[in-house]
């Protein structure tokens, strides 16, 4: 317990409370998926984090690992029967696995390049997803995507009725990705990969094996992104691979993240959290009125924030909420210093 | 035979590939900064030329003369107003930042375009869209012929301005070691204006020998955006020459892959190709470390 003690903190634990909340007292269920949408961002770019933040390897190619997730699961759920929660793990492996394999020659490449190679490996497996009706003798259906069938909602097939049960296993799976991550943080490997970042010729030549631990990075990063995908897929019960496989969904994670505060362990939530709100609202109450406005606003959000606030919005409430209280305090101390 | 032909139009198209890449390059090299929005750029200018020619009905390689000065000016502001504003913060040009803010920049254009103009493809008509030559057999599209031989015109151009003039050795001079250029007395920051504006403005004239042949779309970045890092990654970085032998390597293979095996086939060629040039030769085929 004392163990945990040093990765938990108190405020995450109300606040995982009031989260859990939610789905007890909100029963619209258009609030309630957007809520579940919120919190599956949140768990993506917490995921996207460990290997995009805190390895500093700027991927936009991140939505591979969440098509692979998706496919795998849907696939065995489909042609084998095999329960996604079961079938989420095999996915989750297949994606870390890959996810080193295509690591291990692309993290020799520095900064931009190594950003232009993500982008290139999700064309390809989306293309090659395209192009195929099978894959390794399993049917994904091609352009035409996969739809998942309803078998009538119980625990095993993880498809409910009731939208609430899907808020809680994001939830849970939001804690489980934050957990992990505040202990790599704060483990040996979380120092090693900041030592890395900020500037691996040093990090190396002090004994530091580079690739190593950015290969382990991305195997757990890949792992989670991928039951995320396998969460998508049962929730929303069908599969575009212009949209799971995309380059669109990529961008978006790493902006999550990214805009959120990059290797902080809540930053990337909080990023799900102030920038999917704006996107879903923009896109419920203008995008009816008027086709691409929606976006246009939200790439002006995003401009605006990486102008202004370019530390991440982590940092800035921080730092307000430590001048805010600081002057408190400087008051309090004042009052203090006349009364006596 | 038909191979044949599908390997000229692979040629003619790589060509325009490679003008859209050079701007790419260019920015890309002087800066180290990686312009996501650059596709999104080729499409804006894409739409204005469509609307100066159908508007004002002039000939599209005329209205080249419109586009290109008025984009040298949106790049230069862009680059002075923004990008500077974020560099001034950063130790260094490739701030994952300034990526990010290229790419909120990306969709607010390509969904800005959206907005005002629809979803549906638009293409001009000008005398010479679907004119060809007939060569024997071969039968060679004029508005592509002109485009090829334009967009190389133009790569030729730009290699002389970087290579014969004293603002071509000073933009070598930044992509070598901004540091060490500044103290040469190079106003630094002003040239990285400029180069943003070159940049944009060659895009600007890819955009009107495009705009004959090709019809445009909010979201054309997609397929020439994408294609433009590729070669500029290829070619090796900030290298004219190199941009150009990408710019038609993959505008042939993409052709000739694409009647043998099939489009999409092709397309995730052209990426594996890619990934293994970067690969094995990091520096791209023609590429010297840190060269223009």
């Amino acid at each position: 317990m004392a163990a945990l003690k040093k990765y938990i903190n108190i405020r995450y634990v109300v606040l995982f409370a009031l989260l859990l909340l939610v789905p007890l007292f909100v029963t619209d269920n258009y609030l309630i998926q957007s809520f579940i949408m919120i919190l599956l961002y949140a768990y993506w770019a917490s995921s996207w984090n460990i290997i995009g933040g805190y390895a500093g390897q700027m991927s936009i190619g991140h939505a591979t690992f969440v098509g692979i997730g998706a496919y795998v699961s849907t696939v065995l759920f489909i042609q084998m029967n095999i329960s996604p929660w079961i079938g989420m793990l095999i996915g989750a492996f297949i994606s870390a696995i890959f996810g080193v394999l295509v690591g291990y020659p692309t993290f020799k490449l520095k900064g931009v390049y190594y950003t232009l190679s993500t982008m290139a490996l999700v064309n390809v497996v989306r293309l090659y997803i395209l192009s195929k009706d099978t894959v390794f003798g399993f049917e994904t259906g091609g352009p035409l995507g996969i739809k998942v069938p309803w078998r009538g909602g119980s625990f095993a097939d993880m498809q409910f009725l009731e939208k609430k049960y899907y808020a809680f296993i994001i939830i849970g799976m939001l804690a489980v990705v934050l957990l992990v991550s505040s202990y790599i943080k704060h483990s040996k490997t979380g120092y090693y990969l900041a030592a890395i970042t900020t500037n691996q010729q040093a990090a190396s030549s002090l004994g530091v094996d580079v690739t190593y631990y950015k290969l382990k990075a991305q195997f757990i990063s890949c792992f989670f992104t991928a039951i995320g995908g396998s969460f998508y897929a049962q929730l929303i019960l069908f599969l575009d691979p212009n949209r799971i496989l995309g380059y669109d969904l990529s961008v978006e994670l790493t902006v999550l993240a990214m805009v959120g505060g990059s290797s902080t362990v809540f930053g990337p939530v909080l990023g799900a959290f102030l920038l999917v709100p704006v996107n879903e609202w923009c896109r419920i109450n203008l995008g009816a009125r008027m086709a691409g406005l929606p976006l246009v606003i939200y790439g002006l959000v995003l401009m605006l924030i990486v102008y202004y606030l370019p530390r991440g919005l982590l940092y800035n409430i921080q730092a307000l909420l430590k001048k805010l209280f600081h002057k408190k305090a400087a008051v309090t101390a004042k009052v203090g210093a006349e009364n006596e | 035979m038909a191979l044949f032909q599908a390997a000229i139009s692979g040629i003619f198209i790589g060509g325009v590939y490679a003008i859209i890449a050079v701007g790419l390059s260019l920015i890309f090299g002087v800066m180290k900064l990686v312009n996501f929005a650059h596709g999104d750029f080729l499409m804006a200018a894409m739409y204005a030329a469509y609307g100066v020619v159908t508007g004002w009905a002039m000939d599209p390689y005329l209205s080249m003369f419109i586009i290109a000065p008025v984009f040298f000016i949106v790049g230069f502001l862009f680059q002075r107003l923004f990008i500077n504003g974020i560099l001034k913060r950063e130790r260094n040009t490739e701030s994952p930042n300034v990526r990010l803010f290229t790419i909120g920049f990306a969709w607010f254009l390509s969904n800005l375009s959206l907005m005002l103009f629809g979803a549906n493809p638009k293409n001009v008509m000008t005398p010479y869209t679907g004119e060809t030559f007939k060569l024997g057999e071969l039968s060679i599209s004029k508005p592509r012929l002109y485009a090829f031989v334009i967009a190389i015109v133009c790569c030729i151009l730009l290699y002389l301005l970087l290579y014969k003039t004293e603002m071509g050795r000073a933009l070598r001079a930044i992509s070598q070691n901004r540091f060490t250029a500044t103290l040469m007395g190079i106003n630094v920051k002003r040239l990285y204006c400029v180069a943003f504006g070159i940049g944009i403005s060659i895009v600007a004239i890819a955009a009107c020998i495009l705009i004959p042949f090709y019809y445009v779309f909010p979201t054309l970045s997609a397929t020439f955006g994408t294609k433009s890092f590729i070669i500029v990654v290829m070619g090796g970085l900030g290298s004219v020459p190199g941009a150009m032998l990408a710019g038609l390597l993959v505008g042939v293979v993409e052709a000739v892959f694409g009647y043998i095996l099939g489009p999409t086939t092709a397309d995730m060629l052209v990426f594996i190709i890619f990934v293994l040039v970067m690969l094995l030769k990091p520096s791209g085929m023609l590429g010297k470390r840190n060269r223009v």
